[in-house]
């Protein structure tokens, strides 16, 4: 059982320091109740050598991002996670029907949905916090595609690199959304403990100070929002040609 | 000369083989590099990976092609695909196995998931797969092994294009969790059903899990099934150190557990990710030590959904299957069909799976639809949210077909008969989908009216059925079911061929039961008696109304005295509330005597002085007159005073319940104490749905229907209260979920409005396209803001989520819509929304759009060239009557 936290709920559901009803708390605990008996949490992880060749530039798992944010977030880190966590389609399919039947109720299944994937991944990392721990190394704050200027492009890299279909049962639609929707991808830096200590930010300073993209690229959003910032099959010894980007790449000359 | 794969598989162990992407991995491929490539860029690393298999002893080996579709090979599918083929046999060359391996064109899932959860339609999956199927085929594969499947709609399409488009044996494994479900909610059973069905030659399990975990599943796909278990598990579960991946069963566990599984009846043997060719070289040592020994299945008759089966006869309790979605002789069904009002047709099915349903009968023929395109719609939208198996409806071959191609599941069928015609157009379709075949005891002659008659035509479909490969099993005879009030003895023949269906044929039957008391009065009582008559007498399916009481107590009561009911509890849990008929009716009159008073302004407490008065003794049936003379009578004298008096002191008598539950019993007393606040009735809505309670919100509304018109409702009650919750949740002292609570109640109230206009137009202030806009799934804002549009008397077309700004442009031009609505809660969707408002504008510039959301603020509307900023649901409602107010909708 995954253990959610009711205050996050309420905040999923917009909550205004209003005290909820009681009927409101007891729709709640009954929608969850169901979703713990609907969830299957799945999640799965691949660890990389991370390298930062230039200012804004990631090297990771044969991808070179080109990414403020994410820069910031994996700096200093010699090793990241390619992470992915769902909590199943039965989530989906409890919000399908309530959307029929109540509109209270499927606001409950979202934003419960959402609490317990976050709930279900951040005690995934946990375990992921303790084996590195042994290591010496500690974790950055995990960083997903689509926040600030990382992509969602890189979507489509998660799920290959990670064989999200297949370790998960997480697939993209053509708009690059994930199916289940309560499911969470995201890269999780690690690095030495003594760095990571004398370090003088915390840890919310890893994480995009501005979340959305046209204010963190100063770009349009198309430009901000696309492929171009990611070059694929970036490892020196394979040949640029095969990259699907190949002809709008930006480092073609690499 | 090898022999084909099917006269060995279930007569000897067959030995699959192991682990690929594992191995290429081992072999220097990158993270995220698609393993087909190598066909073509590293050759004799597939011949050598073959070639390990082959060695260790694997029978069927599998062609390098599990993602090989193109959707990820756009360019050059066929190349890759030949290519796969071509090295399989090379390596079966090599390892001098011409004899005896077998090779398999390897289909994986597509990487997308299906609608309705997912993007990819039924169809076109099928085509995907097909193409796969063709060059595999073409190259000369000895079968197809479709594996991992972790969705049985896409398994059921991979099915679909394997059997449509190659003559090859059709293997298929799918993948469970340790809970026993697919992805998708499937169990083992519902996949067997579906997949036997299809026609496979063997099924199975793979993936996923180690071989240990496994264990539970293919108990129950051995239990279930009639074709070879198939079982290729993992070496247990990956896990990644130091940036590899590894797996955590060797060679000799692994081959410990699947002698096992060998054990437990699974005769096609392998391995899956992270196994290697000394894992199935241990296997099959390990496994051939054991004598083979073929388990033998029973013969079940079985419907699925795409997660639940039904079993009929057999030994299993008597199906209930649901007849309201249907329209014969229903006015308002019929409405929702003509105007495409999917939900409602939802609603009836999911009301019935509440009250007991176990298959739902799906009828959508009218005059003036496409059955064939409505079927399939409303087939598509129940199976997307009900588990229940469904009954297919139709006597219009076209719409049958399309609905068993797209149904998830093995579907009941109703019906084919005894006419040489209609059986040799429905049977190929039952041969070719799968789904259990009803056969009405009809025929060119007519209705027999002996029983013995009926029985030779239920002999007769059978033996047609069989003569098309359909089982005995698949065919459920129904024994057809003829009013008693044109033929006094009808009953009797229907009961006697029940019976011998049963005793004699040794097969299943069903009946539409209501049919029997046509032209009668008090129908439930004729009906009830019957069914369990029926049941008696070996019914096995019957299609009734659930929502009939009557029908239901009688189903219960039979399956109670008759051990088919475990330790009572369907029964006691239906009826441990269960009241006596004395106690119903006394509690019916006294809610009836208290809708009256209501419907006539007069609060419930009002009665206890009217003993009192002079007037004396009339009885409730008094006429309205008099009545009207403690209500309405303020100011004529000492009658009108006491009459005030007596509201006054109301909310007391209401509060101690005391006194006045001698006249109101204690049910009513909530619409004392409301009433009693010195409102009048109207005020009982609006707290309904102030206080977001459904129920008593409907119920309100039955009421206020006895005497105001339903416009009246809607004006001075509905949107009143919604005001006011509205305001409060505007003002920040009302959360959300109390406003969506409130607009439930207020759904609930319009449902009831809207039943009882369906003769009539209705008037609408305006229409409005809501949509979240393309690349955005999240679409709760969206619903909200729909619900209350329509509470507000605005009529929504809903587009969905993740729609393109052509589909919103075409319909408002097509509609000539003048507000539109867009939602978006992702930063990498504004651009959509942005293109979306560009092209209204410019193809549409009168019409307005409104856009909300978590990523919009006022500014970002501006940039974007909106016309409105939503901070939150009511504003766009405010935004919309501001619109009307002004003409502009």
């Amino acid at each position: 059982m995954i253990e959610l936290r009711t205050k996050e709920i309420y905040r999923f559901l917009g909550y205004r320091n209003i005290t909820p009803s009681k009927e409101v708390d007891e729709r709640i605990r009954l929608c969850v109740e169901k979703m713990q008996e609907a969830a299957a949490p799945r999640c799965f992880c691949r660890s990389f050598p991370v390298k930062q060749t230039a200012p804004g530039i990631t090297e990771i798992a044969g991808l070179r991002i080109r990414s403020r944010n994410l820069f910031k977030n994996l700096e200093g880190c010699d090793h990241a996670y390619m992470f992915a966590a769902t909590i199943g389609m039965g989530i989906d399919m409890l919000i399908k029907r309530s959307e029929l039947s109540s509109l209270m109720e499927a606001s409950i299944y979202q934003a419960a949905g959402a609490e317990m994937v976050e709930a279900f991944a951040d005690s995934e990392i946990k375990k992921i916090r303790a084996q590195e721990a042994e290591k010496g190394y500690r974790l950055r704050p995990r960083y997903s595609p689509g926040y600030g200027d990382l992509p969602l492009q890189l979507q489509t890299d998660f799920a290959k690199i990670l064989d999200m279909q297949k370790w998960c049962g997480i697939s993209l639609t053509d708009t690059l959304l994930m199916v289940p929707s309560k499911s969470i991808t995201a890269f999780i830096g690690c690095l030495k403990a003594e760095a990571a200590e004398s370090s003088p930010h915390r840890d919310e300073d890893y994480l995009a100070d501005i979340v959305n993209p046209i204010e963190a690229t100063g770009l349009s959003v198309k430009e901000a929002t696309g492929s171009q910032n990611i070059c694929r099959n970036a490892l020196p010894e394979t040949s640029c040609t095969n990259c699907s980007m190949a002809s709008g790449c930006i480092y073609r000359h690499c | 000369m090898r022999k084909n794969i099917l006269e060995r598989l279930g007569k000897e162990w067959i030995f699959f083989d192991g682990g690929t992407g594992s191995i290429l991995q081992e072999k220097g491929l990158q993270p995220g590099e698609l393993p087909e490539t190598w066909n073509l860029s590293h050759p004799e690393e597939i011949i050598e990976l073959h070639l390990g298999y082959l060695n260790a002893g694997s029978h069927i080996f599998n062609t390098n092609t599990f993602g090989a579709n193109r959707l990820k090979f756009r360019d050059n599918l066929d190349e890759i695909v030949t290519a796969a083929v071509n090295l399989a046999k090379e390596a079966r060359k090599r390892s001098g196995r011409e004899e005896d391996a077998y090779i398999a064109l390897d289909i994986g899932p597509t990487g997308k998931l299906l609608k309705p959860m997912g993007d990819l339609s039924f169809d076109d999956a099928v085509d995907i797969f097909a193409e796969v199927v063709r060059i595999g085929a073409r190259e000369g594969a000895d079968l197809v092994l479709i594996e991992t499947m972790n969705d049985s709609y896409e398994a059921k399409a991979a099915v679909l294009a394997a059997k449509e488009n190659c003559d090859l044996p059709v293997f298929i494994t799918c993948v469970f969790d340790a809970s026993g479900k697919m992805l998708t909610g499937g169990a083992p059973e519902s996949a067997v059903a579906m997949l036997e069905g299809l026609g496979v030659d063997a099924l199975g399990t793979n993936c996923s899990l180690g071989p240990e975990q496994m264990i539970p599943i293919v108990e129950r796909l051995v239990k279930a099934a009639h074709v070879p278990v198939l079982v290729n598990p993992n070496a247990g579960l990956p896990k990644s150190v130091d940036g590899r991946t590894v797996y955590d069963v060797d060679p000799e566990a692994f081959a410990g557990f699947m002698k096992t599984i060998a054990g437990l009846g699974a005769v096609g043997l392998g391995g899956c990710c992270g196994t290697t060719p000394q894992h199935i070289k241990k296997e099959i040592e390990a496994v051939t030590s054991l004598p083979f020994r073929a388990p033998k299945p029973e013969a079940h008759t079985v419907i699925s959904s795409f997660s639940q089966v039904v079993e009929i006869g057999g030994g299993a309790k008597p199906v209930i299957i649901g007849e309201r979605i249907n329209p014969t002789g229903k006015k308002r069904f019929k409405q929702a069909l003509v105007e495409h009002d999917i939900d409602y047709i939802v609603d009836q099915g999911l009301q019935q799976e509440d009250a007991g349903a176990h298959v739902l009968d799906v009828n959508v023929g009218t005059p003036e639809i496409d059955e064939a395109e409505l079927l399939d719609e409303v087939l598509t939208r129940l199976q997307s949210v009900l588990a229940l198996p469904l009954q297919i409806d139709t006597s219009d071959p076209a719409a049958m077909e399309r609905a068993l191609r797209h149904y998830n599941g093995k579907a009941l069928i109703n019906s084919v008969n005894g006419k040489e015609e209609v059986m040799h157009s429905v049977f190929p379709l039952v041969k070719k989908y799968g789904g259990v075949i009803v056969g009405l005891a009809l025929d060119e002659n007519g209705i027999p009216d002996t029983a013995d008659g009926r029985i030779t035509i239920a002999k007769k479909i059978y033996d047609t059925a069989a003569s098309y490969g359909i089982p005995k099993e698949d065919v459920v005879i129904d024994g057809l079911c003829m009013t008693i009030s044109s033929d006094p003895r009808s009953a009797l023949v229907t009961l006697e061929t029940i019976r011998r269906i049963r005793d004699e044929l040794g097969g299943n039957s069903i009946l539409g039961v209501s049919n029997i008391s046509f032209g009668l009065p008090a129908r439930e009582l004729v009906n009830s008696y019957f069914f369990v008559m029926a049941l008696q007498n070996g019914l096995s399916c019957a299609i009734i109304n659930p929502n009939n009481q009557a029908m239901m107590q009688a189903y219960r009561s039979f399956c109670a005295l008759t051990a088919q009911d475990e330790n009572f509890l369907d029964f006691i849990g239906a009826y441990k509330n269960y009241k006596t008929p004395d106690k119903r009716v006394s509690e019916a009159v006294d809610a009836c005597r208290s809708r009256v008073l209501n419907a006539l302004g007069i609060s419930a407490g009002d009665v206890k002085p009217y003993d009192r008065l002079p007037v004396g003794n009339a009885s409730f049936e008094a006429s309205k007159g008099e009545f009207s003379g403690i209500s309405g009578g303020a100011g004529t004298g000492p009658t009108g005073s006491s009459g005030s008096l007596s509201r006054d002191q109301n909310g007391s008598f209401g509060a101690s319940g005391g006194t006045s539950s001698q006249i109101l019993p204690p049910g009513s007393s909530p619409t004392g104490s409301l009433s009693g606040s010195g409102q009048s009735h109207h005020s009982k809505l609006m707290e309904a749905i102030e206080r977001g309670m459904a129920k008593p919100a409907a119920a309100a509304t039955k009421e206020a229907l006895m005497t105001r018109s339903a416009l009246d409702i809607i004006n001075q009650d509905l949107v009143p209260a919604l005001d006011i919750v509205g305001k409060g949740f505007e003002k920040g002292t009302l959360f959300l979920p109390q406003l969506l609570m409130a607009a439930d109640a207020a759904k609930a109230a319009f449902t009831v409005v809207k039943e009882s206009m369906s003769d009539s137009p209705q008037e609408s202030k305006g229409m409005v396209i809501l949509a979240t806009v393309k690349g955005d799934i999240h679409d709760i804002g969206k619903n909200i803001v729909k619900v209350l549009l329509e509470n507000y008397g605005y009529d929504v077309i809903d587009l969905g989520k993740d729609v393109p700004p052509e589909t919103i442009v075409e319909t408002a031009l097509h509609q000539d819509v003048k507000l539109v609505g867009l939602s978006a809660l992702m930063t990498t969707t504004v651009v959509n929304m942005e293109e979306t408002i560009r092209q209204l504008h410019e193809k549409k510039p009168d019409c307005k759009i409104a856009v909300g959301g978590a990523v919009m603020t006022q500014d970002y509307a501006d940039r974007i060239g909106a016309d409105f900023y939503g901070s939150d649901a009511m504003a766009t409602v405010r935004y919309a009557d501001e619109l009307c107010e002004k003409g502009l909708l």
